[in-house]
């Protein structure tokens, strides 16, 4: 009986194309949007974690290397490959009258870099240069049009001594990855690079067998006690396990703006087959009554009531799946790659990949969310009376209504009693509302967390100017720190109202959370300018740290608070005596004093690069300063600034990431619209099925279909209402992961959850407006296709 | 009694298309007289019900014309029909069709209010309360449809169709669903409101019960076959 029922629930679900083609389509859109943003986060996490491990190995040590220095290294266990660089980190580039920081790395080098574009070519003189750089914006593409000029490359040999070479460009290329740790490279003949180096190796990448069992810190330590046993210098080391990679976190911290919204978009998979579902009982009770008469049991209800939902349900996940499929290369093509022949390069050396068990968890998700909605409708079915139902003409599930009573318009009370005598007909209209107001909140309240970044930027916090500068050499004539005080002072002019001057270095994963931590000393001026205190004090000795607002906020820190740090496989126990408004980055740091630096770091802070925040007097042109400071800076030879941004360009940067936020969730929203839309209409369509006779009547004796739209438009109001405590949750959920999950991107933006920020009139609005236009369009094309005399006179 | 009320003229109503097409009225023509209760007696699938949806201007019909108190309803526009039809109708179906989420009582203000009669809510309110003491329903003003026997649903549904004091009530098959004490109360009731000023026609397949009308309109195969005093 039950195979039966199964095959009439199919042909049902034929007959029932609206409500069924409404879920497929929500099913549809839910699957292939979740489907694609993981299926993008897999691969660009593949994509980065592979690049970085065919350049880095799975231990790379930095330093000074002679050849017969790495010779040992191949008898490490494990090691199955050994592969020496040589790559000089930092340089300067002056091409077309303008200056780039840049690594300078061999032509041999370059060449093992699969993921690139070349047009011209490689040097093969030492008069010849060429210029590769990552793909990360349109403002690098201008550098194309530099073939054929001069270029002066200023840089220190390993030996030290200052170079200025005058080169030709012969060729430009750009890829997908940063080469030798920065955006833009110089591609110089592997003689010329032996010169500089002296015919020795800065970096050695160790590619070990079954990387994941070992420990890599181990491997690297015993390789750098190899190589210096040999005469090399060692500086450092990285090592490269996928899982903790802080850039692949990076990636999917910010791709969580796009995935947890999605997911949010899974709820529209329940409102259908419970609303819908339960309409549907009570316009075909006496089929569940006739199927109970003819001793069907819950099994057979059951059927009864699915299969038609999960027909439709499967139909959704094929076409998502399928949409996944074909979609995913493309849009992360075009929107995480930007040019057609990287990523085909990209796809040929590392491969593209749908991520089959993503997205079977993703399609089990849908189906789970179908036969939990199709629950409701079950329940309501148990319930139809069989003598009732077969015997007479009324609705038997049709309880008697709560009696509501208010001094409204009938049809508005007649409305609320509907509304609150079939609770899953105006949960599920709440629920579809809720997901539209919930992601729209959600993106309110981080842009308005934005907002408050903008804010603090343009009226609280200095630096008016922000510089960075770096050494060209690696033993500088003086501390780069003291180099840019000195340029300051130099450009100063009555133009400098305070500065602080930090140094900083990168932990990695330092509070587990695979983020990147700076440690962060201030070595000159006054601390104050670049970290204005929120609460508590400056470090005054070991120990103590200043973290920030953001970094507090989110780990529930205050004033006297302890916070254990891994640096460098060392454990460290700092005491927080204040809390900064300063973000600075992605506003995890701590800033300590310089003696503490050292203590932890292991290296005197502002050597090798500084950073400067100034606060300008009135009247300061801040472009005009930065760029006096920056000439000031070339001018002592070692030193080149890296970085140099204005107040207004940081508020520019940040109001960007708004946009941006925006842009994203705003998509997002509009598909979430969608769904909600056709949730709604199919709800309020399968609503009026169920009330032809009702509403027949109404229009016999003469009620203007405006009455039963007015009825219509009370319930929405009424579910809106109703789901604005789901929209908070939603929004808050929203907000609150995709604020922790980006912190490591963009920093953690405080998402602002105050109830009238997050259920703002404008976002009610926009649930209101969707719910209000599909509701009533669909109300309104039922009631015009009511067959009265047929309806009547059954 | 001699007043005519209302004129059918040659109607005609098709249903479907292409050699599907079926005539559900073949040129009927006949009169209805103000104040008289009228049967229109026909087996199922005559035309009844379809002849008394265009009467009260919910159908139009394909050919022909109906003419109620001077109004030829059957070219009036939708919008305009439903105006007439809300002062001028009154509605009693076989299946009852009350508003569930509404008391007995406010099934009967809903007609009065959707014609806009009589004006204030109060006097609504209070008429209908008369209504379903005359129906026989005091006590029972605010209990809902699911609450009522199938009879007493019929009776708020007389009431109802009273209310805006219409020009006349079209009932179709009124007891067809009821037991026979309900049905005889039903057509006392029918008759009671003729002496109310309106002007009751009704459509039923039951011989018997068309005996109680003023006159009979015989109706099969969507023609008059004929027409006579009980």
């Amino acid at each position: 009986m039950t195979l039966l029922i199964v095959k009439s629930g199919l042909r049902a679900a034929r007959k029932r194309r609206l409500e069924g083609l409404s879920l497929a389509v929500i099913v549809w859109i839910s699957v292939s949007l979740l489907g694609i943003a993981y299926t993008i986060v897999a691969n660009m996490e593949t994509h980065v974690s592979m690049q970085i491990r065919d350049r880095i190995g799975d231990v790379m040590i930095f330093g000074v290397f002679p050849e017969e220095s790495i010779r040992g290294l191949e008898g490490i266990e494990g090691v199955v490959s050994v592969r020496a660089y040589k790559v000089m980190p930092t340089a300067s580039l002056e091409v077309k009258g303008r200056e780039y920081l840049v690594s300078v790395v061999s032509s041999s080098y370059m060449e093992r870099v699969k993921v690139k574009n070349v047009e011209g070519r490689l040097p093969g003189s030492g008069d010849e240069a060429a210029i590769y750089w990552a793909l990360s914006g349109p403002q690098l593409r201008g550098l194309k049009e530099s073939i054929g000029s001069k270029a002066t490359l200023r840089l220190y040999t390993l030996q030290g001594e200052p170079l200025a070479l005058e080169l030709e460009v012969v060729g430009v290329s750009w890829g997908y990855e940063w080469v030798g740790g920065r955006r833009i490279a110089v591609v110089v003949d592997d003689r010329l690079m032996d010169e500089v180096t002296g015919g020795r190796y800065t970096a050695v990448a160790l590619l070990l067998d079954n990387p994941s069992s070992r420990d890599l810190n181990e491997t690297a330590r015993e390789a750098s006690r190899l190589l210096e046993a040999g005469g090399g210098r060692v500086a450092g080391y990285l090592t490269m396990k996928p899982e903790e990679n802080p850039i692949v976190v990076l990636i999917k911290g910010a791709l969580s703006i796009v995935t947890v919204p999605s997911t949010a978009l899974l709820a529209l998979i329940l409102v259908l087959p419970a609303a819908a579902g339960s309409a549907m009982v009570v316009r075909e009770s006496r089929v569940v009554a006739l199927l109970k008469a003819e001793g069907g049991g819950i099994r057979e209800v059951l059927a009864l009531v699915i299969t038609p939902w999960v027909a439709w349900g499967l139909i959704g996940v094929v076409l998502g799946v399928v949409t996944v499929a074909l979609a995913s290369e493309p849009v992360y093509s075009r929107l995480f790659v930007g040019d057609a022949e990287i990523a085909r390069l990209l796809y040929q050396a590392y491969g593209f990949r749908v991520p089959l068990e993503v997205l079977a968890r993703i399609a089990l998700l849908g189906l789970a969310g179908v036969l939990v909605g199709a629950l409701a409708p079950l329940t309501l079915a148990l319930k139809v009376d069989v003598v009732r139902s077969l015997r007479s003409a009324e609705l038997p599930v049709q309880m008697v209504p709560p009696r509501f009573r208010a001094p409204l318009p009938l049809n508005v009370v007649s409305a609320f009693r509907d509304a609150l005598g079939r609770p899953w007909k105006i949960l599920g209209l709440a629920l579809a509302l809720a997901v539209v107001w919930g992601i729209a909140g959600g993106m309110t309240a981080l842009a308005v967390g934005v907002d408050d970044i903008v804010v603090l930027y343009s009226e609280r916090m200095p630096p008016d100017a922000f510089i960075v500068v770096e050494s060209l050499t690696f033993n500088p004539p003086v501390k780069a720190s003291a180099a840019l005080e000195e340029a300051i002072k130099s450009v100063d002019e009555g133009r400098v109202r305070g500065y602080t001057i930090i140094s900083s270095v990168e932990a990695a994963n330092a509070l587990g959370l695979n983020e990147f931590f700076s440690i962060v000393a201030y070595t000159g001026g006054d601390p104050s300018i670049a970290f204005p205190l929120y609460t508590g004090r400056y470090p005054e000795g070991p120990g103590e740290a200043v973290v920030s607002k953001a970094l507090a906020t989110m780990l529930g820190l205050s004033v006297g608070d302890r916070l254990s740090l891994e640096v460098r496989d060392e454990r460290v126990e700092l005491k927080v005596v204040g809390i900064s408004y300063s973000r600075l980055a992605n506003g995890f740091y701590a800033l300590v004093t310089p003696e503490y630096f050292k203590e932890i770091i292991g290296v005197e802070p502002g050597v090798l690069s500084a950073t400067a925040h100034i606060d300008l007097a009135d009247g300061a042109d801040p472009e005009e300063f930065l760029s006096d400071l920056g000439d000031a800076v070339e001018a002592m030879g070692f030193l080149a600034p890296s970085e140099s941004v204005t107040r207004e360009e940081l508020v520019d940067a940040i109001s960007t990431l708004s946009g941006v936020l925006y842009a994203i969730m705003g998509g997002i929203l509009v598909f979430a619209s969608v769904g909600a839309a056709i949730g709604v209409a199919a709800i309020i369509a399968v609503d009026s099925s169920s009330r032809a006779r009702e509403h027949a009547v109404l229009l016999a004796v003469g009620a203007p279909r405006r009455w039963i739209l007015a009825a219509y438009a009370t319930e929405i109001i009424l579910a809106l209402a109703l789901s604005s405590i789901p929209a908070y949750l939603i929004a808050s959920y929203i907000a609150g992961v995709v604020a922790e999950r980006s912190a490591l991107a963009v920093g953690y933006i405080t998402p602002r959850l105050e109830p009238q920020v997050v259920l703002a009139p404008g976002n009610m609005l926009t649930a209101f407006i969707v719910g209000i236009t599909a509701g009533l369009v669909a109300a309104y094309i039922y009631l015009g296709r009511l067959r009265l005399v047929e309806i009547l006179r059954e | 009694m001699s007043e005519v009320l209302a004129r059918v003229e040659d109607v005609w109503k098709w249903y479907g298309r292409g050699e599907g097409r079926i005539a559900a009225l073949k040129g009927v023509s006949f009169e209805v007289y103000r104040g008289e209760m009228l049967a229109i007696v026909g087996p199922s699938g005559s035309g009844k019900s379809v002849l008394l949806m265009i009467m009260g201007g919910v159908e139009v019909p394909d050919k022909g014309r109906v003419v109620v108190d001077g109004v030829e309803v059957s070219s009036l526009p939708g919008g305009k029909r439903a105006s007439w039809r809300r002062r001028n109708v009154g509605f009693v179906f076989q299946f009852f069709h009350l508003i569930p989420t509404l008391t007995a009582l406010e099934n009967v203000v809903l007609g009065m209010e959707l014609a806009g009669r009589p004006r204030g809510k109060r006097e609504r309110v209070e008429r209908a309360r008369r209504l379903l003491e005359f129906v026989g329903l005091k006590g029972k003003e605010n209990r809902f449809p699911g609450e009522l026997s199938g009879g007493e649903q019929q009776r708020v549904a007389i009431a109802r169709a009273l209310g805006p004091q219409p020009l006349f009530i079209l009932a179709d098959e009124p007891t067809a669903n009821l037991d026979t004490a309900n049905k005889l109360r039903v057509v006392k009731l029918l008759r009671a409101s003729t002496e109310m000023g309106a002007t009751v026609v009704f459509a039923t397949h039951d011989p018997d019960l068309a005996r109680d009308a003023d006159r009979i309109v015989m109706i099969r195969d969507g023609e008059v076959v004929g027409e006579k005093a009980p």
